[in-house]
């Protein structure tokens, strides 16, 4: 039996987008669910057709799918597979010729993975599924007209059929392409992997999965994380009771994320409330889902975070209205349960992870303050500035000062932290920085008496030794921190002396 | 093809059959039953309220755990029962004919719901139906409880006695992604749509005038004044308006409930004369901050609120100081009077001392017949709706003290009063369903200005309030629709602004 030449192709098809979808971006088609947003009820659905019509209301119900990136995948592939059909049909290609359609569509998974890092700024409900809700109803078209035109069978009538269908389908092609073409973005950029995986880890407070993406102080490719990675894998340090230790043992060195179009990426937008909420600032990480929402959308993130800082505050009935609206999710029901649960049995609440890591950040009595929308400047700010000789402030002060290089607040922690743990082992970052900072003018801490240990002050005369020299021959300091990285990568004065600005954005 | 015709013949008669099942069946009101000696759980919470006799039908949710609901209406117009699931739809027909046969009278509201297997009937409660009809018409502005961020802002007319609902301005006709477009304190002469206003910030900024139908967008910042008007009043007769001009600026809680403060750190009054296009000062004392104006009914009398605040500390920004300060700065009510020939205004006199009993008042609104001044009132500041200890206050000018109006309020923000134009149906905005989306209530005000129940405006969907992610702001009742379309105020968007001139 001869295979037929179209099943061969479907196949490829197949396979193609199955391993471009839920192969490789699982993350990224997660992420696009939970950027989104289809409830089960009159008023969601009256207000969802009423702004962005019917096209824009099934978008969103099919976009729900990707929760589970294989079923979404299957359902948007299968979408494709009929509108090929069809194009099969209208065009009645030769059995070897019916790659055709499939080069005509190709827009259609190009579109689904082009988002990048618009998919925290895409304003259109619905996106991943319009493209190909369109491209389905135009084939129709062509399929429709098709039938009525059938008795026509000539030559010329087919050519001018086949550049009919390409010419309908390219009409669809435009829209909103060219705002997003980040398809490098998605299918390459490291960090951008990394963030998606470290935010549903977060999420999910899995600190582990989180410190598995951060990436080490001494990795070979020295390419430097995000800044959203670096407060990511600070939180997670500090859930895992390790960040005095080992937060520069990480790459500190956060920058802005890269991407291949115009868009400026906001920090609030991709992650405030969620590195809100876990560095204890409830009231912003509220603030900020709603901003965020009101710009892009209510979608069942920011439900779920205006969920849990609800809850926190115990603001249970405004709580209660998200979790209604959860509930009438297809995929989110049972987290709502257990969200409901909580409020209707509040020593649930009370040992809930949540609770017990957030409720030890509070920092005492209420302030009015503004971020000026620069969250992770603020956070380090907010911690930097706490003087408190209890466990967890204590090592977020120390980091935080130490991130920001504010030397004269870091020796105010380091003389209070020896005073508190004057039997303990001074941690090594704080022995590096403190040696380095304590005898400059910098310092409002005298720390000549402060027995600091030899293998640091060795360490630190041969950096600075090293440094000097290389410095001195005219090399450039991005050079010297390649050169250097190896040896010192892990200490502070590495830190600050070529990491002097960090990224906000 | 006969195949087909009688595949569809019988998908037609199996539809009918469901339809006509659906529509045409009563429930039947349970026979065996226990008693509950409390009253139903149902949103929102209509038991035993004042309603008008024109208003929409009071759609609510029986809340009591299941689907198997059967309610019973029993008014002088017959017995109509609803149910079978816990989202009560009355049917609109029924409805007017229940009002208008109730006028003054009563509609009793009997629910029995079936929970595990036992039917229960809760204690009945009434709708109380008075004889005052409220204005045909109330306008807002839907936004999403949004800090800072603005997207989408609609202005919207709603009819009460339907559910019909009609924009007659949305931003996202005019504004981009790049220039957003703010709008906000729409404004009517008398209750009539013929005079109305709002503005539009940002892009394509100005205020908006319909004067006699005609449509004109005018700057009315000018070199003298703080900022372009802000919180207006028309005159009731005349062709003014009374400006608040603020210069405004919002800062953040790191933990209270409240989240936000809004404060102003400037803040007069002006009053602009629309035939002339131009704004004189009314108020602008710089240890005074004047705001909300609000005429009288004869027009003769400008009532607004002032707060008295010095600046302390020259060394740092007025809004750095204001945050500091910001519990220091309580309003209280005043008044002048207004020459309505010469346009001349009177010296401030004190009405209600707010600040010195520890509070501060806003938004105050006078009623038809001139005696009574409500305003919302708090602990301190000029933005109660972000304030939950703020609630709807009445000054009776004629026995000259405040009454406080504990029938409307609750434990969480009320603001925006309003008083229809026969002075029998007060309206405000409350965050009491949730403490963060503000609603539309409605109180029904008696003959001796005590106010009774307040209830959320009715809508179709019962569910509705839960599932819509929009605030009510500014209610305002209205004797009339608004006459400019959408499009209308959009292409007048689009257009330059006139300049307003300062001065005689």
């Amino acid at each position: 039996m001869k295979l037929k030449l179209s099943y061969i192709y479907a196949l490829i098809f197949i396979i193609v987008c199955y391993i471009l979808l839920p192969v490789m971006n699982s993350d990224y088609l997660f992420t696009l669910q939970e950027r989104s947003l289809w409830v089960n009820g009159h008023t969601f659905m009256t207000e969802t057709v009423g702004r962005d019509g019917w096209i824009g209301y099934i978008g969103c119900y099919l976009t729900q799918y990707f929760y589970y990136p294989w079923l979404g995948s299957t359902i948007i592939i299968a979408l494709w597979l009929v509108i090929c059909y069809i194009l099969n049909k209208v065009m009645e290609l030769p059995d070897a010729f019916t790659f055709v359609p499939y080069l005509t569509i190709w827009f259609l998974p190009v579109y689904l993975l082009s988002l990048g890092y618009w998919v925290y700024f895409i304003k259109t409900p619905g996106y991943p599924f319009i493209p190909t809700i369109y491209a389905l109803i135009l084939s129709l078209v062509c399929l429709i007209i098709n039938i009525l035109f059938r008795n026509i069978k000539n030559d010329y009538f087919r050519i001018f059929r086949l550049i009919f269908v390409v010419s309908l389908l390219s009409i669809i092609k435009p829209y909103d392409f060219n705002k997003y073409h980040e398809f490098g973005i998605t299918l390459k950029n490291d960090n951008y992997r990394h963030e998606l995986k470290m935010y549903k880890a977060v999420d999910e407070n899995r600190w582990n999965d989180v410190l598995a993406e951060a990436p080490k102080q001494e990795n070979k490719d020295h390419k430097h994380p995000t800044n959203l990675m670096v407060m990511f894998k600070n939180l997670a340090l500090l859930n895992t009771d390790q960040l005095l230790e080992k937060a520069f043992d990480y790459d500190n060195c956060g920058t802005a994320p890269q991407t291949s179009d115009d868009l400026k990426v906001k920090l609030f937008v991709q992650a405030g409330p969620m590195l809100y909420y876990h560095y204890g600032l409830v009231n912003y990480a509220y603030r900020w889902s709603i901003e965020n929402s009101v710009k892009y959308n209510f979608s069942v993130n920011s439900l779920k975070m205006l969920v849990r800082c609800a809850i926190y505050n115990q603001e249970f009935d405004v709580a209660m209205k998200y979790i209604s609206i959860l509930k009438s999710t297809t995929f989110y029901k049972d987290w709502a349960k257990k969200q409901e649960a909580m409020i209707r049995d509040s020593r649930l609440f009370m040992e809930s992870e949540d609770y017990q890591r957030i409720s030890v950040l509070q920092t005492k009595g209420n302030e009015l303050d503004d971020d000026l929308s620069n969250i992770s400047k603020y956070i380090l700010d907010h911690f930097s500035n706490y003087n408190s000789s209890t466990y967890p402030f204590e090592d977020l002060s120390i980091v935080s000062s130490l991130l920001l290089q504010r030397e004269d607040e870091f020796m105010i922690h380091f003389y209070n932290y020896i005073q508190n743990h004057s039997e303990d082992p001074t941690p090594k970052i704080m022995q590096e920085a403190a040696y380095f900072i304590g005898p400059t003018e910098m310092s409002p801490v005298d720390v000549s008496l402060f027995p600091f240990d030899m293998n640091i002050k060795d360490a630190f005369a041969n950096f600075n030794e090293e440094y000097r020299v290389r410095s001195a021959q005219g090399e450039a300091d991005s050079n010297i921190a390649k050169s250097l990285l190896p040896m010192y990568g892990n200490t502070y004065w590495w830190y600050y002396f070529f990491h002097s600005e960090l990224k906000f954005y | 093809m006969k195949k087909i015709f009688i595949i569809l013949s019988i998908s037609l008669v199996a539809l009918s059959q469901v339809l006509f099942t659906s529509c045409s069946s009563t429930p039947s009101v349970p026979s065996n039953y226990q008693t509950e000696n409390r009253l139903p759980q149902i949103t929102p919470d209509y038991t035993d309220i004042t309603v008008p006799c024109n208003i929409a039908p009071m759609n609510f949710s029986v809340k009591e755990g299941t689907d198997k609901v059967v309610v019973r209406f029993t008014s002088p117009a017959g017995e109509f029962v609803y149910g079978e699931e816990n989202n009560v739809i009355i049917d609109e027909a029924e409805w007017k004919s229940m009002l208008e046969a109730s006028k003054g009278k009563d509609i009793k509201v009997e629910i029995f719901a079936e929970v595990e297997g036992q039917w229960k009937m809760f204690k009945a409660f009434n709708f109380h139906v008075a004889e005052e009809p409220i204005d045909e018409y109330i306008s807002y502005r839907l936004i999403q409880p949004s800090y800072v961020a603005y997207e989408e802002l609609i202005l919207a007319e709603r009819n009460l006695t339907t559910f019909e609902e009609k924009q007659f301005y949305n931003n996202m006709a005019v504004q981009t992604e790049e220039n957003g477009q703010c709008v906000n304190c729409h404004s009517y002469q008398n209750y009539k749509t013929d005079r109305m206003q709002f503005h539009m910030r940002q892009s394509l900024g100005g205020t908006m005038i319909v004067d006699n139908g005609k449509i004109k967008k005018v700057n009315l910042k000018t070199d003298a004044t703080i900022s372009a008007g802000v919180y207006p009043a028309w005159h009731p007769t005349l062709n003014l308006i009374a400006y608040s001009t603020n210069k405004t600026g919002q800062s953040f809680h790191t933990k209270d409930k409240a989240k936000i403060e809004v404060q102003d750190t400037e803040s007069d009054l002006i009053l602009y004369d629309v035939e002339k296009n131009s704004v004189i000062t009314i108020a602008n004392d710089s240890n005074e901050l004047e705001v909300f104006p609000t005429w009288a009914p004869d027009g003769k009398t400008l009532y607004f609120c002032s707060a008295h605040f010095e600046y302390k500390n020259d060394s740092i920004a007025k809004e750095t100081e204001m945050i500091q300060r910001y519990k220091e700065c309580k309003y209280s009510l005043y008044k002048m009077t207004f020459n309505e020939k010469t346009h001349e205004f009177g010296p401030r006199e004190m009405v209600y001392d707010a600040a010195s009993e520890g509070y501060s008042v806003t938004l105050p609104r006078v009623s038809p017949d001139g005696r009574y001044i409500y305003f919302a009132q708090g602990e301190f500041g000029c933005f109660h709706v972000w304030h939950p200890d703020a609630d709807i206050l009445a000054f009776d000018t004629k026995a000259n003290e405040v009454i406080d109006l504990k029938a409307v309020n609750s434990n969480r923000a009320e603001s925006y009063p309003t008083i229809s134009s026969n002075g029998r149906w007060l309206m405000f905005v409350s965050r009491r369903d949730d403490g963060n989306y503000t609603r539309p209530y409605i109180s029904y005000i008696d003959k001796q200005g005590k106010p009774r129940k307040a209830f959320e405006l009715p809508q179709k969907d019962p569910n509705f309030y839960t599932f819509f992610l929009k605030s009510f702001n500014r209610p305002e009742f209205m004797v009339e629709p608004v006459k400019q379309s959408l499009n209308e105020f959009a292409s007048a968007a689009k257009k330059d602004a006139e300049q307003a001139t300062y001065g005689k």
